[in-house]
């Protein structure tokens, strides 16, 4: 009897403890799938690098995220599938997309003979963290800052609805960062102009580089300020390359490219890139700094769940985006 | 020091009753048996909840806008804060699980029986008094789970006939979780809960120094049952090394697996699935079964019940039987409990999977 009290006792004693640890023993334990919906478990490595092929990927897991539009009569976004890793330095996440094109038009310059016109859109990929510990976007994600209810654009705050809220964005975008290697670091504060969609945006600081608007500003009849003295046929045009601009060299049907760019260094830099888009799809990868100690980005802490979102588009302006619609949770193994 | 020693005891006369708690005689067959360590591991468990409890104490701010990042800031920022707050949640864990063995090892030994009625009356308090450490604790990181597992909690309380809409203000403080309520629950958690639980300890040690040990129920540990080893230093010595097993046990769940910290709790949001501490999973399970009308046969009949009975057990078990052995009713009786405390606890834990 004595014995059968001990079993059972034990027995008992140890349901308890598996039921304490039960939770967090629910981690995440590697492989190819989320343990978690709307997961990513960042896996530690001993280097992280911008190597979208390197070794580790194989064992990070990968979280599928599906994206819809915020606007009404629009079509849903691809799924983006994400992988993180870090060391003891970075974070470095992955990303996939399906996209058919390569978009590096982005309001690009085209020369009919008589004058310029401006278009085009790029691709961008951008990740949205709040800055210090926010319960709104951790319970109700994008809807919480640049999306509320409201599927009228107008309506739209695209900000924080108070002082104390800031959001940091990494902004990736395909034909003024990805080139030379940089994702726009920057940031979203309290709401200023409500009819100003954009107004809530800022860019983080900069010592010097960035991607500079190619146009030498004239109210009337604008044309490029720059262009390539190695490739006229360039759809981007690096700093290091920029000649002015002589529009004698152009025939009809010539285009410029609509920015000249350079890396940026500060803190609108802070976030490495490596894009390649082949086979219908984007290839990201993207590395920052777990602190960078600027205080307009995030700080990720390993082993503190941190939440996101993404959005995404396709050749698209910022209205048409597709976003996250859940709220994601980055965690740490 | 002696010299020191000697001025101190004069003052107060201290040496006399310190020597007589350190020189208790214990049964040979107690020192022996790991089972009545438990008793003396749950008086460890607190004493290392109020240790880590008054570290936390330090860095926590008790207020809706700072409590969450304060217990973030232990948790991730402060130095050996993880490990501290890592312990403190296991332990209140271990605690449950400690009072819990005790009593079901007091139960089946029938140490609840004259003349030790009131120890079993203070330790069914005390064991009440551990799971109110539970739900208090559990909304002082304001996060999610803390919120709504409080609000779905005080609710529950709330659906109680007649005295339900009180019981309900007392606890929140008002009609809303809010400020009120975290300040109440934190006084109740630090205060109230602490001191209560610290003066019952007090009585249910001298009860169980006036009384002695309960009688051995094998006929090997009764003829133990008249050699004796002094507290100290055997039985202090053995408590001891079980307590610092604890320690390292719990410094290595905490190691493994840090105590988890959910987003802020956010009042509007309207998708998050209220889950209790696992403590507490098998009585959610059971509200199940007493949906709408029936509500208060689980809100109030069912607990009332447990506790009643668990008060007059005492009173009703007159027999001079304590083998339980050949007790069935009542080793059937908790032998039932436990297996649907088990089973309630498993299904719960498997829907919120």
């Amino acid at each position: 009897m004595k014995r059968l009290l001990f079993v059972e006792t034990l027995a008992i004693a140890l349901a308890f403890v598996v039921a304490a640890c039960g939770a967090p023993a629910a981690a995440p334990q590697g492989g190819a799938s989320p343990a978690k919906p709307n997961t990513l478990t960042a896996v530690k490595v001993d280097a992280t690098t911008l190597d979208a092929a390197a070794p580790y990927w194989a064992q990070a897991p990968k979280l599928d995220v599906s994206t819809i539009t915020a606007l009404p009569g629009k079509p849903g976004g691809p799924t983006v599938s994400i992988q993180a890793a870090y060391d003891g330095q970075y974070i470095v996440i992955r990303s996939e997309w399906p996209d058919a094109t390569n978009t590096l038009t982005r309001n690009t310059w085209t020369w009919d003979g008589a004058k310029f016109t401006r278009a085009g859109q790029e691709d961008f990929i951008s990740f949205i963290w709040p800055i210090g510990n926010n319960a709104a976007f951790a319970s109700k994600g994008c809807a919480a800052t640049c999306h509320n209810t409201s599927t009228k654009q107008e309506e739209w705050w695209m900000g924080s609805d108070s002082a104390d809220v800031r959001y940091d964005g990494w902004f990736w975008m395909s034909a003024r960062t990805n080139p030379v290697g940089y994702t726009n670091d920057i940031g979203w504060i309290n709401l200023v102009d409500p009819k100003d969609m954009g107004s809530p945006r800022v860019t983080d600081a900069v010592e010097s580089g960035g991607f500079v608007n190619n146009t030498d500003g004239a109210a009337e009849n604008p044309s490029p300020k720059f262009m390539s003295s190695k490739d006229l046929k360039s759809l981007l045009l690096l700093d290091a390359d920029k000649v002015a601009f002589d529009k004698t060299k152009l025939v009809a049907g010539n285009t410029v490219p609509g920015f000249v760019l350079a890396k940026a260094v500060g803190s609108l830099g802070d976030v490495e890139a490596n894009g390649v888009w082949a086979n219908g799809k984007w290839v990201l990868v993207q590395r920052r700094l777990l602190n960078t100690s600027h205080n307009d980005d995030a700080v990720l802490i390993p082993s503190k769940p941190t939440p996101f979102g993404i959005a995404v588009a396709d050749a698209a302006g910022d209205a048409d985006h597709k976003i996250s619609q859940e709220v994601l949770t980055l965690e740490w193994k | 020091m002696n010299r020191i020693f000697q001025w101190f005891d004069e003052r107060t006369g201290l040496s006399g009753p310190v020597r007589d708690f350190l020189n208790y005689p214990v049964p040979k067959y107690v020192h022996r048996n790991f089972l009545y360590t438990l008793g003396g591991l749950t008086l460890i468990s607190f004493l290392i909840q109020v240790v880590t409890g008054i570290l936390m104490a330090f860095y926590y701010d008790p207020s809706t806008e700072g409590a969450y990042n304060s217990v973030d800031y232990i948790s991730y920022q402060l130095p050996l804060g993880w490990l501290i707050r890592g312990v403190h949640h296991y332990a209140s864990s271990a605690m449950v699980i400690l009072v819990s063995l005790h009593m079901l090892r007091t139960y089946y030994f029938s140490a609840y029986k004259k003349p030790r009625e009131l120890n079993w009356l203070t330790g069914v308090l005390l064991f009440f008094l551990v799971l109110s450490f539970g739900f208090t604790g559990y909304l002082l990181p304001w996060d999610q789970k803390g919120y709504w597992a409080t609000k779905v909690g005080t609710e529950i309380a709330g659906s109680v006939p007649l005295i339900g809409s009180f019981l309900m203000h007392l606890m929140r403080g008002g009609d809303m979780l809010g400020q009120a309520t975290l300040t109440r629950f934190y006084a109740g958690h630090i205060l109230l809960l602490p001191a209560s639980v610290a003066v019952l300890i007090v009585a249910h040690i001298f009860q169980m120094r006036f009384h002695g040990m309960a009688p051995a129920i094998t006929k090997k540990a009764q003829a133990q049952s008249k050699i004796f080893v002094p507290f100290f230093p055997d039985w202090a010595i053995t408590d001891t090394l079980c307590g610092l097993g604890l320690l390292a046990l719990l410094v290595y769940m905490t190691w493994a697996n840090h105590a988890p910290l959910e987003f802020p709790a956010d009042p509007t949001s309207n998708n998050y699935v209220p889950r209790p501490e696992w403590y507490f999973l098998f009585y959610f399970q059971l509200l199940k079964y007493f949906p709408g009308a029936l509500e208060p046969v689980a809100t109030i009949l069912i607990p009332l019940f447990i506790f009643g009975s668990m008060v007059l057990l005492p009173f009703v078990d007159l027999s001079e039987e304590r083998r339980p052995w050949r007790k069935p009713v009542t080793t059937l009786v908790s032998i039932f409990y436990i297996i649907v405390i088990v089973v309630f606890t498993i299904l719960a834990m498997a829907a919120y999977a």
